[in-house]
């Protein structure tokens, strides 16, 4: 056999190694992914969606608040993991004793990343462009819905000395300090607008921890440190926020290494985490609420009876075992508990009783006539992780006591825009908490003027005077004990007439690498980075 | 006289370059007549739907922008020129304006799907062979296992195996996404490969490697199948073995043969089977890029239909219809380059 | 292959027939969540393939999943096929603007891909499974024409049928007796084909979310639904895709003649 024959022979596989090779081609990059680093200069988080916006005063999601979380701060904060104020970049606030004036003294030596110093002429620039239609930097494009909903109350704001700003009520709003904790009143430099314009929106400059970098759309936002930070400087050289949309693979991400915390996960795929040394839950109580509402426009449901029989059906505990895995608990009130106004003696207005219902039902035979609407979305959220899943366990329920339910289901938006015009009969909706009251919980759903089409918070389109009238006063006082029982009052009001159906609060949860320090949960589901930092195992 | 016959074949592919063009301005009518009827058929307020916050001055000014009070032709009229100037208006979800995101999602899912065209036809290539040089045995069958696989296993289900295996079980492979954060981002075409390429950055090649090759070998099945199959069809014709053997009279050794002539001659049935399944090679990789969450337009494109996003819908269809449109078109060009009596795939046998 | 291919044939029409079944007996309802107690508990004596996430029985959602699939698949390929055969009558019998206008549409419309098809046609419809059918029969209408026109154009001017022309038949005895034995066996591949490619396609759009009810059973938006239980529970997310697989492996391995 001479050479020729020979490599003849072995050349008839040549295809098929050249096929194979190519497959290598795709393994070159291939290493087994290490798992354990020993301080890794850049911290990756990763989260189900983008953020939309980085204009704290524009925004709405919780992405994009987490996002500006790092590159922003307010003048007050509240305490870590509390709902307590503390001052912040301001260094020390008053309050007038007719509640109509608060005065903040700036703290010194702060800058902006792009290096603007803090003082009391460039802080006024975060306020008054929300407060001020004709500011330039008002744009046409945002719609400052927070500044309509938390500081209606604010008249003027102004300097009063180089370091000193005061904003100016129209009325008493004893939950304005709170608010200004919250993410519209976070402060962004005005040189960053004279430089960009609008692009501000998309580069966000504040005084925080990290600094904004840059942002691939749908992918990630990278962060890095900011090197003069007026505070304790944070641990990482970069912070990068990523977008991974499916769970799964955001899990997967995160048990291989690349990534080194993450939120959002359905519960019931934490179950296999539970065990596992490497990795720490962290997961508190949120301050949020998952309802029904019960649109007003539904004349068949109209009856208080059929109300209180629907909310009967509903096994709310199968709700928080199924489709959350324990991780929440059954909502009793439209209220967080612990909240303000918490009525605490008595039995919850709703219990879980189908026989009661179904006999409640049979007085109402038109019901059967066609199926009860209820409407769902499909893009979790955070009071409900797995709309589908609920919606389709309210749809059982409801089946036993014999209605017809027909699921309707549409995208987030879609969903919102029919809420928002009472187009429904059942929708499934939730609020999160913003500051810690319980106006910002009851006004929201109940007020008659948040029930306007189009922009509705009052999605049931309730309105009631009484109502009305409680909660106008409740925001206006100042003492504990007389909030408690105006709130407790409209608390009665609503378990009479149900035009709201809450179902679970759900549990806060963030997935951290076990060697995380330092990092804390917030009662406003804010997430902070600047704090944390990593001891290896 | 071979000058007269280049000639000739010049003149042949200019006449199918203009027919091409003319079929491509022809997509572009009946594609975007088709999908502005969709999007105006959209039940609500064509303003709302566009609007994340629609508060009046706003709906003002987006009326007039759109021209919905004028005729539809007009409103039909204005959707193309801005297609073709280019502004495609802003994403209802991020705010961002549709262009930048196209810009970036396109080169994306363009990487995905010729590497998995690149990958398809050699396996393809190599089953066919192998199952022809090995006419029975363990080879044989495997060879013709995957062009059955590729047909017939849902990709979307074959992601999440590959997932399973591949990145929990062996940890050689990440689970999702297409870049490492962790290094820096190589900037340029969109195109990783070529851009860490002209960066020099080996690391940086490995990685976008790395991340390319659950996705890829997922998607790479189905056009693997295709060139299988067709190249088994083609090998059962008698004539293609009378040519072999007289090549072999000739004393042309055998890779010589396989290689060089009979790939040749192959050639355009491939380009042709693979360039007309383009389309569901796209499709594939919508469902791929669902599974991997890679960041192309087949995932945005899903998202946008999903949450009623009208301008990127709009745009982003329309643009991957011509797309489709023109690598087929590219690849009916390059057969009819290598085999000129090879007929238009709409006449087309097979 | 040919041993086999009878074997195979009757394995699929079985297989069929059996996801069939499931749209008329499963033994529990796969809607109701009786079992709510024992969710994601495995198999055992009297569930055979366990019990889901929300309490239901899986065994019987797996069976009616596949019987949705493959009922809707065939819905898919009966509305492709009236469409393809009204075209290609159209084209045949039509003037010489349409037998020309007619093979350039097909040509432009088989560039599209099916789910940017279905995608588009979602874009005013609100989601839901006759959607998906739709969509799925509109996609593949350019592949069953150009087929079923080869197909006619082959056996239509073949010598036996001229003959048979010649010797008097009439047209329905030329469609009844002597061309529809010989289509029959082609038309039946073409349709097994078209069969596959139309329970991929709608298994994959329903798989991307849009087939609307969240609790509706088909294999591919079984699939998505319990696709977060990967690690918990893996066979509920192997099952839908092993049926799945073994119904188009069937299908595909029955087939007498490869296109």
């Amino acid at each position: 056999m001479n050479i020729i024959s020979f490599l003849n022979a072995h050349l008839r596989c040549s295809p098929v190694i050249i096929a194979a090779a190519s497959q290598i081609f795709f393994l070159t990059g291939c290493s087994r992914i290490d798992e354990s680093d020993t301080h890794p200069n850049t911290f990756v988080f990763a989260r189900g969606s983008d953020a939309q916006k980085l204009d704290p005063a524009d925004i709405d999601d919780g992405e994009s608040v987490n996002t500006l979380a790092q590159i922003c701060e307010g003048l007050v904060r509240f305490k870590s993991g509390t709902l307590d104020i503390q001052p912040w970049l301001a260094r020390s606030y008053t309050i007038a004793k007719d509640g109509l004036s608060y005065t903040f003294e700036l703290r010194e030596g702060v800058r902006f990343h792009d290096g603007t110093p803090l003082n009391a002429k460039t802080a006024l620039f975060t306020f008054e462009r929300q407060l001020d239609a004709t500011h330039p930097a008002h744009f046409l494009k945002a719609s400052f819905q927070y500044w309509k909903n938390l500081f209606q109350e604010i008249k003027t704001v102004r300097a009063t000395g180089p370091m000193t700003i005061e904003f100016k009520l129209n009325e008493p709003n004893a939950s304005i300090l709170y608010s200004l904790a919250t993410f519209p009143a976070w402060l962004i430099s005005p040189l960053a607008f004279e430089s960009h314009g609008e692009a501000i929106v998309r580069r966000p400059i504040g005084t925080g921890p990290y600094r904004f970098v840059d942002w691939k759309p749908n992918q990630a936002i990278i962060l890095e440190k900011n090197q003069d930070y007026w505070g304790a400087q944070a641990s990482f050289e970069r912070l990068v926020l990523r977008t991974i949309p499916d769970n799964t693979v955001r899990l997967l991400e995160l048990k291989a290494g690349k990534i080194h915390a993450l939120d959002g996960l359905q519960p019931a795929e934490l179950v296999e985490l539970f065990n596992n040394n490497k990795y720490t839950i962290h997961s508190q109580p949120g301050m949020n609420v998952g309802y029904i509402a019960i649109s007003n426009f539904a004349k068949r449901l109209r009856s208080p009876a059929i109300r209180r029989a629907i909310a009967m059906a509903i096994d709310r505990k199968a709700i928080v075992d199924l489709a959350l895995d324990g991780f929440a608990i059954v909502a009793e009130y439209p209220i967080p508990p612990g909240f303000l106004g918490e009525p605490d003696n008595g039995p919850p207005p709703i219990s879980h009783n189908p026989e009661a219902a179904r006999i409640i039902l049979n007085e109402y035979p038109d019901l059967l006539k066609r199926p009860i609407e209820l409407h769902t979305f499909t893009a979790p959220r955070p009071y409900f992780p797995d709309p589908l899943k609920i919606a389709s366990l309210i749809r059982n329920d409801l089946e036993k006591v014999n209605l017809k339910v027909e699921i309707i289901t549409r995208d987030f938006k879609s969903h919102l825009v029919a809420a928002r015009r009472g187009n429904f009969e059942l929708a499934l909706l939730g609020w999160s908490g913003d500051n810690g009251d319980p106006d910002n919980f009851l006004a929201t759903f109940f007020a008659s003027w948040a029930a306007v089409e189009d922009s509705a918070t009052n999605i049931s389109f309730y309105k009631n005077k009484a109502m009305d009238k409680l909660l106008i006063t409740g925001r206006q006082q100042t003492d504990l004990k007389q909030r408690q029982k105006t709130y407790e009052q409209a608390m009665l009001i609503w378990a009479r007439d149900l035009p709201l159906i809450p179902l679970i609060h759900t549990e806060q949860i963030v997935v951290t690498r076990s060697e995380v320090t330092g990092f804390q949960l917030q009662k406003t589901a804010n997430l902070f980075f600047g704090p944390i930092g990593w001891q290896s195992l | 006289m071979i000058a007269a016959k280049q000639e000739h074949k010049l003149k042949a592919f200019l006449i199918e370059l203009l027919h091409k063009v003319w079929l491509l301005l022809l997509v572009f009518f009946i594609a975007s007549v088709v999908i502005f009827t969709a999007v105006n058929l959209v039940p609500g307020d064509p303003v709302s739907l566009r609007l994340k916050n629609p508060d009046p001055e706003r709906v003002v000014a987006i009326r007039a922008e759109l021209g919905l009070d004028e005729p539809l032709i007009n409103q039909y009229l204005h959707y193309i020129t801005s297609f073709v100037r280019g502004d495609w208006g802003d994403s209802l979800i991020t705010g961002q304006t549709v262009r930048e995101e196209i810009s970036e999602y396109f080169p994306a899912t363009l990487e995905l799907a010729f590497a998995a065209l690149f990958l398809g036809v050699f396996l393809g290539l190599g089953a066919a062979f192998s199952a022809q040089w090995f006419k029975s045995g363990l080879w044989h069958n495997t060879a013709l296992g995957l062009g059955a696989l590729g047909l017939t296993v849902p990709i979307f289900w074959l992601g999440f195996l590959f997932i399973v295996v591949g990145s929990l079980w062996l940890g050689w492979f990440p689970s999702g996404g297409r870049i490492d954060f962790t290094l820096p981002i190589p900037q340029g075409s969109g195109f990783l490969i070529f851009d860490s390429l002209a960066v020099g950055r080996l690391d940086m090649l490995g990685s976008t490697f790395q991340y390319l090759a659950l996705p890829v070998c997922c998607l790479s099945l189905y056009p693997a199948a295709l060139v299988c199959g067709v190249l088994q069809a083609r090998f059962a014709d008698p004539r293609l073995h009378t040519l072999v053997r007289a090549l072999r009279a000739k004393g042309l050794n055998e890779s010589r043969i396989w290689l060089i002539h009979v790939l040749r001659l192959l050639s355009a049935a491939i380009i042709t089977v693979v360039g007309t399944n383009f389309g569901a090679l796209l499709g594939g990789a919508v469902l791929t890029e669902s599974v991997f969450s890679w960041p192309g337009m087949g995932r945005y494109l899903v998202e946008a239909v999903l949450n009623r996003d009208l301008f990127v819908i709009e745009n982003g269809l329309l643009l991957i219809i011509l797309l489709a449109y023109f690598i087929i078109s590219t690849a009916d060009l390059l057969a009819f380059l290598s085999n000129p009596t090879v007929r238009r795939y709409y006449d087309s046998t097979s | 292959m040919n041993r086999f291919s009878t074997i195979f044939e009757y394995a699929t029409w079985s297989a069929l027939g059996l996801s069939i079944v499931g749209l008329f007996y499963t033994p529990y309802n796969p809607m109701e969540q009786d079992f709510r107690n024992l969710a994601f508990s495995g198999a055992s004596f009297s569930h055979w393939f366990g019990i889901d996430g929300l309490g239901r029985d899986f065994g019987s959602r797996l069976w009616r999943g596949a019987g949705n699939t493959v009922a809707m698949a065939l819905i898919a390929l009966t509305l492709n096929f009236i469409i393809a055969l009204v075209l290609l009558s159209i084209e045949q019998s039509g003037s010489r603007l349409l037998r020309h206008v007619i093979p350039l549409g097909i040509g432009i419309w088989v560039a599209v891909p099916v789910i940017l098809i279905g995608l588009v046609i979602m874009v005013f419809l609100k989601p839901s499974a006759g959607t998906l059918i739709i969509a799925v029969s509109l996609g593949n209408v350019p592949l069953a024409f150009r087929q079923l026109r080869i197909l006619w154009i082959e056996q239509r001017y073949a010598l036996y049928v001229l003959a048979t022309e010649i010797l008097g038949a009439g047209r329905c005895h030329l469609l009844a007796y002597t061309l529809w034995p010989n289509l029959r066996p082609d038309l039946l591949g073409l349709a097994k084909l078209i069969l596959a490619i139309c329970v991929l396609e709608l298994s994959g759009l329903a798989f991307l979310g849009l087939i609307g009810d969240p609790d509706f059973p088909e294999l591919g938006a079984i699939l998505k639904q319990n696709q977060a239980y990967l690690f918990r529970n893996p066979m509920l997310v192997t099952w839908p895709g092993l049926i799945l697989s073994t119904l188009l492996l069937l299908v595909h391995l029955s087939k007498s003649r490869s296109y």
